[in-house]
């Protein structure tokens, strides 16, 4: 097992503390402009105050990390060591709205594939439902 | 889950869910809830279910995605961060666990990858999250007869909203 030395290598865990600290903040900076944009693009009117803009991100950021950490969680219960596109819709499984809207949109995706032309009956099946609820 | 009627406003937009078991009678107008005393917070919670708000956008009803969402290298960039910080911890635990036991199986070893297409679906489930925000605060904006989201109206529809996601 990889273990750190933790003799004299403080300085170097503090390093590789503060570069993970680095990364976090550029990720966290690229993610601010994606919501802005997205944010911005939805409300047109006189659009959205910035504090506000941030915060949303700021949320967003937070979700997206809890977001991987449960993620993983159902992989590895899986017995699986990459995440499945099933692992994210069972992620949203509080809200049943969500989870179908997540799951229209994922046969779409497969549905594109030219090999999986049975799971378009599926999508237009679970678009109605959506539309209806 | 109680049947959600979609009905559409006078403004051309979907009369907000917030409404939710308030029996509403306005026909078309924009709904003022900030006039409203039944509208209570405590309510609000007893439902830990609401539907999102039905997509205003016209590419969406046309069932093109030409719009703006998060780029999945970014997203793929955030979740392995996180889980190499986990798989860090997780070792640090584990080490003193090991020593004893011997050879065991400690999964959290090897990192864990994403599928493309499970990017795919985070990226629009975090653009969900996004737009959800966005809208619900409008349309609150909206009924206090204020053009720009502000502070407040992102305030009160964060419970709800974190309940949903």
């Amino acid at each position: 097992m990889a273990a750190e030395p933790r003799d004299g290598g403080f300085e170097k865990e503090k390093e590789e503390e503060e570069a993970a600290a680095e990364r976090a903040e550029l990720l966290r900076d690229r993610f601010r402009l994606s919501v802005i944009s997205i944010a911005n693009a939805e409300e047109g009117r006189d659009g959205i105050s910035e504090p506000v803009v941030a915060c949303i991100a700021d949320l967003a950021f937070k979700y997206t990390e809890q977001l991987a950490k449960d993620v993983e969680l159902f992989a590895q219960h899986a017995g699986r060591k990459s995440v499945n596109m099933e692992d994210v819709i069972l992620s949203a499984h509080r809200n049943d709205h969500l989870a179908g809207l997540l799951r229209s949109f994922s046969q779409e995706l497969k549905g594109k594939e030219p090999q999986t032309e049975r799971k378009r009956k599926k999508s237009s099946k679970s678009d109605d439902k959506a539309l209806a609820s | 889950m109680q049947p959600k009627v979609c009905r559409i406003g006078s403004a051309g937009r979907p009369i907000s869910r917030l409404q939710g078991p308030v029996p509403a009678v306005r026909d078309g107008q924009k709904q003022a809830t900030a006039g409203n005393p039944s509208f209570s917070q405590s309510h609000h919670f007893s439902r830990t279910n609401q539907s999102l708000t039905p997509d205003r956008r016209s590419s969406a009803r046309r069932g093109v995605m030409t719009d703006e969402t998060f780029d999945t290298d970014l997203i793929l960039a955030i979740f392995k961060l996180v889980w190499s910080r986990r798989a860090e911890t997780s070792d640090e635990k584990d080490e003193a666990i090991n020593v004893e036991v011997g050879a065991s199986t400690s999964k959290k070893n090897r990192g864990t990858t994403a599928n493309a297409s499970s990017l795919k679906v985070s990226c629009e489930l975090l653009r969900f999250f996004v737009t959800e925000a966005v809208q619900r605060a409008a349309i609150l904006a909206e009924a206090e007869g204020s053009d720009k989201i502000e502070a407040t109206h992102l305030e009160r529809v964060l419970p709800q909203l974190l309940l949903d996601f």
